[in-house]
């Protein structure tokens, strides 16, 4: 479980979202806290359904759940412009 | 600490010495001593036990559950995906350094122990829960500083 490029604000949405616990969130999204621990802290990259799930429960877009900082500017660059 | 951390605990702290120790004792025994119905029965306690073992997580589980409503999730799931492959891989190495082993101190036209089998094939399980064990365990890795309580 190495340390991804993936940045989230998920414990910025609990707080907005009525001081939600990481375990009421666990138990919206249909994961154990631990997993939520380990997302917040970046540590695991969650799948796309959990990824949605999440988004879906603070009523956002996964954009703004989840950003990915790219290590190669080039390839950003390139994935931009198509 | 989750179901899947529990039950490697366990599985570290008394399915691997079961198998190590009471599994290999009787071997020993009977290699030294000679076969007898104790040590044989010995041995056939102890793998039955360490075999069956896994029936101990059902009762720990039972008086262990919480309140929790998902136990077990995609995480839990890689994480054992990854363990079992760490340790499948340790054990194929390890069979592989056995047979070695038994080819150089038995030259090919020589026999060997037929104690050797059980030993090999007992310390292998026991090699493979302990690596998957401790590859689950690092993979969890220590609770940080997002807990909150």
């Amino acid at each position: 479980m190495s340390k991804s490029n993936l940045t989230n604000n998920i414990r910025k949405l609990r707080f907005e979202n009525g001081q939600m616990t990481q375990q009421q969130l666990a138990d919206q999204v249909g994961v154990t806290r631990q997993t939520i621990i380990a997302i917040e802290s970046g540590k695991y990259a969650p799948s796309l359904p959990l990824a949605f799930g999440i988004a879906r429960t603070f009523a956002v877009t996964i954009e703004q759940v989840f950003q990915y900082q790219d290590d190669d500017p080039k390839v950003s660059a390139s994935d931009t412009n198509a | 600490m989750n179901k899947v951390q529990r039950e490697t605990w366990i599985a570290l702290l008394l399915v691997v010495p079961v198998w190590a120790i009471f599994g290999q004792l009787p071997v020993l025994l009977i290699y030294l001593e000679g076969p007898s119905f104790l040590h044989l029965f010995s041995f056939a306690c102890a793998t039955i036990i360490g075999g069956l073992s896994w029936l101990l997580l059902l009762f720990f589980n039972r008086k262990w559950k919480r309140k929790a409503k998902i136990e077990f999730d995609e995480r839990d799931k890689l994480i054992l995906i990854r363990s079992t492959l760490a340790g499948y891989v340790v054990l194929w190495i390890y069979f592989i350094t056995a047979c070695i082993y038994v080819w150089l101190t038995a030259s090919p036209d020589r026999s060997i122990s037929v104690n050797v089998m059980p030993i090999v094939i007992v310390e292998g399980i026991a090699v493979f829960i302990f690596v998957q064990s401790v590859t689950t365990l690092i993979q969890y890795g220590r609770v940080g500083k997002n807990v909150e309580k």
